[in-house]
């Protein structure tokens, strides 16, 4: 009795210490992936650096080419940085919602958040074109970041408070799709009424575009996905209890009422963020997650969060690193490549029918 | 005098009342088996009882505390619940399920300790379902995904289970097997088990009292009152004299 009780207890923290060097190896080696990702989209552009010079950057060594330093510098570090920030963010939010709603087709593109943080943008710019006379450009940051926070809120809100009633899956799909289509029709209504200058700004802004940060934004977006993502990670406990339905969560000692209002507000807040500096950016927030559960084979959130973030990350940067090589000729919307990327992912998620889990 | 979980004039329901007011008492070592036809409120009495649906009215309590007033955190240290739905669908383990039951008890990155660790294994050898350990939850048939869950709330090493329809799911052999399980766990660890059944035949072997809804009453009877009268045969249509004849 006793011995095998030793030698139970030994296999197991074998076990259970194998399940975590195995898990240490998958991260270290999608950091390494993302890493030289990064390094490959600083290098890749209109001009094309050689890695020398990108090593130069890191080092702080000034070389004999300055020119390079600050291309780096200003425009390729702070634009792969938002990158790294658009894919952790949305691909949180994606897990979160997929979890809270309990359906592998939920993600702040497909459920309309991020139609919804479009239509703050567009309130405020075409409708400030409109009413206001503000001229062009898409005016401050903070008023951005506000606008599309409000528009994300407010679209999350709907669908929270539609999920109360409906609780099938491709329903809810179909009411974002929906307050998507409503959405845009607003938007086409503003386009109509608004100056050509804000009009074209706007058109630019929807297509998602890495190109136009500084490092004012990235002081704005960095802070708020720390938060975010941070915030999140502490509710994973919770968040893991949610998997197997609401009233088994409250069961268990879950305050749902209160965990579905911080889910509601990180969405809104990291999804609003990236979105009013990035423009809606589609597909990632629902494939990042469901990457990370086949990577990683859990569903365990403790996992799935950073794995997400990281996934998500390497998702928009590649795509980034395409829409800057596919053509010399300027840049591609981000929005396209990622869709091209991601679309299949949702075809294969609703052909996988019942066999799809979260 | 006050049992382990008390019920007073509880009126249940999630708009209109499901019943008339319900008075019962359940103690330590009790095994109880909630009888009545579908849609009397076997589940929702279930649900109030676990803090998932407010009461209409009344108190239930347990320990003498009130169960909604219970802390949320606090709650799943003295109640579990196996509910009776299995649509969920995860790629969780069956370890990690069971091992949920461990959550009251831990911080807040539900760090294991070794004695958590081994309380999970010896549940999993218990309840039979080692070899399901490392399987995912959406792999496993119905059966062995509600053993997972109803061991799961023995893990969690509360005074007080609640199981909506445990034999749901199950082949003739477990639900002997359960039932025996959950009459053995009654007595030896003095546990209070309240559950829902339609299958009267297996669960009258095992349990000491009945919780009958009938039409809008809920009442408390002894197996041995059953018997004698009819009440159960208006109430359900059941015959005892049809399972006599049987033996395992």
């Amino acid at each position: 009795m006793g011995l095998t009780h030793v030698i139970t207890s030994t296999i197991i923290k074998k076990l259970i210490s194998m399940s975590r060097v195995f898990n240490t190896i998958l991260f270290v080696s999608i950091s390494i992936i993302l890493g030289i990702l990064i390094l490959i989209d600083l290098k890749t552009g209109q001009i094309d650096i050689p890695f020398k010079e990108i090593n130069n950057f890191f080092s702080f060594s000034k070389t004999q080419d300055d020119s390079f330093y600050i291309l780096v510098k200003e425009f390729r570090f702070p634009r792969v940085l938002v990158a790294v920030l658009t894919g952790v963010a949305l691909s949180v939010s994606g897990l979160l919602m997929q979890t809270i709603f309990r359906n592998p087709l939920a993600g702040p593109y497909v459920l309309g958040i991020s139609s919804g943080a479009s239509l703050g943008v567009a309130l405020f710019v075409l409708g400030g074109s409109m009413f206001v006379g503000v001229q062009g450009a898409l005016g401050s940051n903070i008023s951005l970041l506000i606008s599309a926070g409000a528009g994300a809120a407010f679209v999350m809100f709907i669908i929270l408070a539609v999920s109360v009633r409906v609780r099938d899956n491709i329903s809810i799909l179909i009411i974002g799709i929906l307050i998507a289509g409503v959405v845009s029709s607003i938007v086409s209504i503003l386009q109509y009424y608004a100056n050509d200058i804000s009009v074209k700004s706007f058109v630019v802004w929807t297509m998602g575009n890495l190109d136009a940060v500084s490092y004012n934004d990235v002081m704005l977006i960095l802070p708020i996905v720390v938060f975010g993502l941070l915030g999140v990670f502490f509710m994973s406990k919770n968040l893991n209890l949610s998997l197997l339905g609401e009233s088994f969560a409250k069961s268990m000692g879950v305050n749902t009422k209160v965990q579905r209002i911080l889910v509601f507000s990180f969405v809104s807040l990291l999804t609003g963020t990236v979105t009013a500096f990035c423009g809606p950016i589609g597909f990632i927030g629902i494939a990042a997650p469901h990457i990370a559960r086949w990577i990683f084979n859990t569903a365990n959130h403790f996992v799935l969060i950073p794995a997400s973030s990281l996934i998500g990350a390497i998702f928009i940067v590649s795509s980034d690193i395409l829409t800057h090589s596919i053509t010399n000729q300027g840049i591609l919307p981000v929005n396209a490549i990622t869709a091209i990327m991601g679309a299949p992912f949702i075809i294969w998620i609703v052909m996988q029918n019942k066999r799809t889990v979260i | 005098m006050s049992g382990l979980l008390q019920i007073e004039n509880l009126l249940i329901g999630y708009d209109k009342a499901l019943t008339n007011h319900i008075n019962l008492t359940a103690n330590a070592g009790d095994i109880i088996c909630v009888v009545g036809r579908n849609g009397t409120g076997k589940s929702t009495l279930l649900n109030t009882l676990a803090g998932v649906i407010k009461p209409i009215e009344g108190n239930c309590y347990i320990k003498g505390k009130e169960i909604n007033k219970i802390k949320h955190t606090e709650r799943s240290s003295v109640i579990s619940y196996v509910t009776s739905r299995l649509d969920y669908l995860s790629n969780f383990k069956i370890f990690d399920l069971v091992a949920i039951g461990r959550s009251p008890y831990t911080n807040i990155f539900d760090k294991r300790s070794e004695k958590d660790i081994e309380i999970i294994h010896q549940y999993l050898k218990d309840f039979e379902i080692s070899y399901l350990k490392d399987k995912p939850l959406y792999s496993v048939s119905d059966g062995e995904r509600q053993r997972a869950m109803i061991c799961r709330a023995f893990v969690q090493e509360t005074p007080v289970i609640l199981l909506d329809e445990p034999t749901a799911f199950l082949d003739y052999y477990s639900k002997n097997k359960l039932l025996q399980k959950l009459s053995e766990l009654a007595i030896i660890d003095k546990k209070c088990i309240v559950f829902s059944s339609h299958d009267l035949e297996i669960a009258f072997k095992f349990v000491s009292k009945i919780w009958l809804f009938d039409k809008n009453n809920v009442g408390q009877f002894e197996l041995e009152d059953l018997k004698s009268g009819n009440i159960l045969e208006t109430a359900m249509s059941f015959k005892f004299n049809q399972t006599s004849s049987h033996e395992f």
